[in-house]
């Protein structure tokens, strides 16, 4: 039981940036989200596509994204979730603080390979 | 954007068209639509879950499973209704005595007096300036008001009003009535409207009644304006009744008048009463004046002080020592009475707490129970939000429950209260009910307990970590140490008793101390004591034969001795002052009164020299110890002759100090005169063979056929009329030891739940032990000092609250001292005593245990 509260606690942060980078291309409703990071990352991150609707409502109360109705490819009603300005911001603010955390990361990890190669 | 709530079918319909897309998706890939469906939800994870969890994040409150949630609570409230009721009566236990309490409070101190702008009304007093003065503050005479009112220029209109007992025939029946006497402007100066009639007017016999007693004995009529009224004799116009929350302006809405008289009506048809309500010393009035505008009661009190100075020069006698004082005493009305609130809403807390810690402890207990259901659950997906808003639905409605018994039995105990009351000539304004204010206090109460008893079960049951934290029963680290929650509870329960306890025993204390008090007489003699009352019915007021009613009541048989006198000690008055001037001293005020021969004798009164007084003793005074010694300090004082209120009077005999108004009151001189054969009111005592209060109706009756214009108010007996003089330490007394009791009733059960709870954890290590060759006396021993251990904790918490309390208590009040043998002794030993108890039971089992079915059964 414990492991998924770990688990929450990862996706929280990164699930919440691939949302709203996915969104900067512009509106797009729950299913085609989930598709797009899987597509983007080579089918690497395989999200759990339920988990997608706490974070989308997530990013909805805090004002980042926002919530239309439309009609879907297939003229199906779906909902489209919408970058705010806000969100925005707050992208730039999570893309910088994700590159300096891969960053740190890669040079902890990295440092023995470059003097091996030098 | 400001952000909106989402519904939940909304929801539903997001997540439904996720899935059909999905399912669309594999369908192109391939798959069959069953296959497509399953492949989408996989995909999908936890629908219940997903749910649940973007529920969370809208947080708050939904309706939409308000009511599963509840239908739920009362499922499972169902599934445990023994569990349930337990909780629920354990609340109401706390719940009833705490709104009772708080009704009579509200009633007596809270209830404002509903007069115009409060805040404008000053009570005018006198503040006496002697440092050890016994009456601090004293009202005002009749004269001193109409001195006042001819000098002061601060107020727009000055009002009196004193209180006066009144015959009142009515429907063929004579009640004792409350009146007040007041100024023809007291209606105006007050503010209040007369809700039927035209009110006070000149040059007629008229008189106000009250809303309560126009409903009970008019029925509410409004033909009762112009209707006649005998008050004492006298036909009176009734011209107005008072509008309904008005109940008179006394300082406690204890006695609310049924009859307001103009003063001056009163004086001209009963001139007899002018000797004694005119008198510069009667100081038995109040004085409420409205303040002009944009003056305040500082500015007010300084031409109140200078107009009292004038007073003290013109009256030196009577006023040398009296400062004027002024207050806005119905702005500030409940002060006083707002403290006295504030304590009991406070004792009653302690109950109540204990109460909620005992249903915590309940639920917790329950939490333990359950812990497998909500693991299932939490799986499922439920999230803790959802699983602590249960818990705080079972508690609302557990403390629904408990509060509604709790109101129920307020309603009763309401109506019980005004029998606690010490009896009183004049019926007494006991009508307590349940008003918004209560009804306001008792939501709160119920909220207070449901957050207080509910929220630690719910937050500890509802840990995700549940598997593991509740296999063995909830508890939180102490300086390390791992100490069970439901223990933590008992412990608290048991220190709140044993301060209730405590506190019980202090004043049990001051009872025992005001009983040691010598009263001066001997309150457990057989005797009946009756107040009789002359009237007369249209004409002057017929003073009794007391003679003819003495041998009256002689001639009852079982009567042995019948004697009367102006009044009883501890009657709660000082009596009547009179002056008294002695060679070689100066003229001092000294309480007064009168006894008829043998009267003292008869009440246990020793005469220390001299003689008691004989009939026809017209000049003889008797004088009590303390003025023995003051007239003459080293000699004797019998057969001296001193001035009484001007007239020379032989000292026939000196009797012991009796406590003529209550026991508390410090001893004073007192001169008694011989109490003349003729009275309108005056009281017999009467000694009796065997119980002096079966003689109640045949003493009526004499009485009545004695003196067809007589009756007698309230007969009882020597012994209840001391009673009710101490009914202040006595009621206090009692009702702490009860609540106290209760709240040990509350922490022993849960004390026994502890103690099963323990027991049926370890009975399988029991067994082995027993199996192993261990006695049963030791395990017994083993369970019994579990409990004993946190009834130690918690007394030794009580005592490090209770002892200072007492100590910072008793550095105010000299007669308190923690270390009194009731306070401190008795009450460990009433907790001590009942712990052992509730543990004991649990502990038995150890003797039915079978450790070879025990074993084998796990």
């Amino acid at each position: 039981m414990s492991t998924r509260e770990e688990r929450v606690e990862f996706l929280q942060g990164t699930l919440d940036m691939l949302i709203l980078r996915t969104l900067l291309l512009g509106p797009a409703h729950g299913h085609a989200i989930a598709h797009a990071i899987e597509r983007n990352s080579d089918d690497v991150l395989q999200v759990e596509q339920g988990s997608l609707y706490p974070a989308l409502h997530r990013l909805i109360r805090r004002g980042w994204i926002q919530a239309e109705s439309g009609l879907s490819e297939n003229n199906r009603q779906a909902k489209y979730y919408r970058l705010t300005p806000k969100g925005r911001k707050q992208l730039a603010i999570e893309h910088t603080r994700w590159d300096r955390f891969a960053g740190a990361i890669a040079r902890i990890m990295r440092p023995a390979e470059q003097e091996g190669e030098s | 954007m400001r952000w909106r709530r989402p519904t939940e079918e909304e929801l539903d319909r997001d997540i439904e068209e996720h899935l059909a897309m999905e399912t669309e998706d594999n369908i192109a890939r391939g798959m069959s639509p069953r296959e497509a469906r399953y492949a989408a939800l996989r995909k999908f994870g936890n629908v219940a879950r997903v749910k649940e969890e973007t529920r969370s994040v809208w947080g708050g409150f939904s309706l939409d499973t308000l009511p599963a949630d509840v239908r739920y609570a009362f499922r499972r409230i169902g599934r445990a209704p023994g569990t349930a009721a337990l909780a629920a009566f354990s609340l109401a236990l706390a719940f009833a005595p705490s709104v009772t309490m708080f009704s009579v409070m509200d009633r007596l101190f809270l209830t404002p007096v509903p007069v115009k702008a409060p805040q404008e009304i000053v009570e005018i007093e006198f503040r006496d300036s002697r440092p050890a003065a016994a009456h601090p503050y004293q009202r005002v005479s009749y004269t001193e008001f109409q001195d006042f009112r001819r000098s002061l220029a601060s107020f727009s209109g000055m009002a009196y009003q004193r209180g006066q007992g009144a015959m009142l025939a009515l429907n063929g029946r004579r009640i004792l009535a409350g009146a007040s006497l007041v100024s023809d402007n007291y209606f105006q100066v007050l503010g209040i409207p007369i809700q039927l009639g035209p009110g006070f007017s000149s040059g007629r016999t008229g008189l106000v009644i009250s809303h309560s007693l126009w409903q009970r004995e008019f029925g509410g009529r409004p033909d009762v304006i112009g209707a006649t009224l005998l008050v004492t004799g006298h036909a009176f116009t009734i011209d107005g009744v008072a509008p309904p929350g008005f109940l008179g302006t006394a300082n406690v809405n204890l006695l609310s008048p049924d009859l307001w008289i103009p003063l001056e009506t009163w004086l001209r048809v009963q001139p007899a009463s002018r000797s004694f309500i005119e008198r510069r010393d009667a100081r038995e009035g109040q004085v409420w004046a409205r303040l002009r505008p944009g003056l305040t009661p500082a500015q007010a009190l300084v031409e109140v002080q200078s107009v009292a100075r004038d007073m003290a020069n013109q009256w030196p006698q009577t006023n040398r020592y009296l400062d004027g004082y002024a207050w806005a005493a119905l702005a500030d009305h409940s002060r006083g009475g707002r403290n006295m609130t504030i304590i009991g809403v406070l004792i009653l807390g302690i109950l109540l707490a204990v109460a909620c810690a005992n249903i915590a402890g309940i639920l917790l207990a329950q939490a333990e129970e359950r812990r497998h259901e909500i693991a299932v659950r939490q799986s499922l997906g439920a999230s803790r939000a959802r699983l602590v808003r249960e818990w705080m639905i079972e508690s609302t409605v557990l403390a629904l429950l408990g509060s509604g018994l709790g109101l129920a039995a307020a309603h009763i105990l309401i109506d019980l209260v005004p029998r606690l009351a010490p009896s009183f000539p004049i019926p007494l304004n006991l009508e307590f009910s349940i008003g918004p204010r209560v009804w306001l206090y008792a939501l709160a109460l119920a909220c207070v307990s449901t957050l207080a008893f509910g929220l630690v079960p719910a937050w500890r049951g509802s840990r995700p970590d549940l598997l593991s934290g509740l296999r063995r029963d909830t508890a939180v680290h102490l300086l390390h140490i791992r100490v069970p929650v439901r223990s933590l509870l008992i412990v608290a329960q048991v220190a709140a008793a044993e301060i209730l306890l405590f506190g019980a025993g202090l004043v049990l204390d001051s009872l025992s101390a005001v009983r040691r008090i010598d009263p001066g007489f001997d309150p457990r003699r057989p005797v009946a004591i009756a107040m009789l009352l002359a009237t007369a019915e249209g004409g002057d007021v017929r003073p009794a034969d007391c003679e003819l009613v003495r041998d009256r009541l002689t001639r009852i048989p079982g009567v042995r001795r019948v004697a009367y006198g102006k009044s009883v000690p501890v009657s709660g008055s000082i009596g009547p002052t009179v002056r008294m001037e002695a060679p070689g001293q100066e003229p001092r005020d000294i309480p007064g009164g009168s006894a008829g021969p043998g009267f003292l004798s008869l009440l246990g009164v020793r005469i220390l020299s001299g003689r008691d007084f004989l009939p026809a003793d017209q000049h003889a005074i008797l004088v009590n110890a303390t003025l023995a010694r003051a007239l003459a300090p080293a000699g004797d004082v019998v057969g001296r002759e001193i001035r009484i209120d001007g007239n020379i009077r032989q000292i026939a005999g000196v009797f012991q100090d009796t406590a003529w108004s209550s026991p508390r009151d410090p001893a004073q001189p007192r001169v008694l005169a011989l109490t003349s054969a003729r009275q309108a009111e005056v009281t017999f005592a009467i000694e009796v063979d065997g119980d002096p209060a079966a003689y109640a109706p045949v003493l009526r009756s004499e009485v009545a056929a004695a003196q067809p214009g007589a009756m007698v108010v309230a007969p009882k007996t020597l012994w209840s009329h001391y009673q009710e003089s101490i009914f202040l330490e006595r009621t206090g007394t009692q009702a702490l030891y009860l609540l106290g009791l209760l709240a040990l009733l509350l922490t022993a059960s849960g004390l026994h739940g502890i103690a099963s709870a323990l027991f049926a954890r370890r009975s399988r290590e029991f067994a082995i032990r027993l199996a192993m060759g261990a006695s049963p006396r030791q395990i017994m021993g083993l369970v019994l000092s579990g409990g004993l251990a946190l009834t130690a904790s918690g007394l030794a918490l009580g005592l490090a609250i209770a002892i200072p309390g007492a100590l910072v208590l008793g550095s105010h009040e000299r007669s308190i001292s923690p270390w009194s043998i009731p306070a401190f002794g008795l009450s460990c030993a009433i907790v001590i005593l009942s712990a052992v108890t509730a543990a004991l039971q649990p502990a038995g089992r150890v003797f039915h245990i079978q450790p070879a079915d025990i074993v084998r059964a796990e």
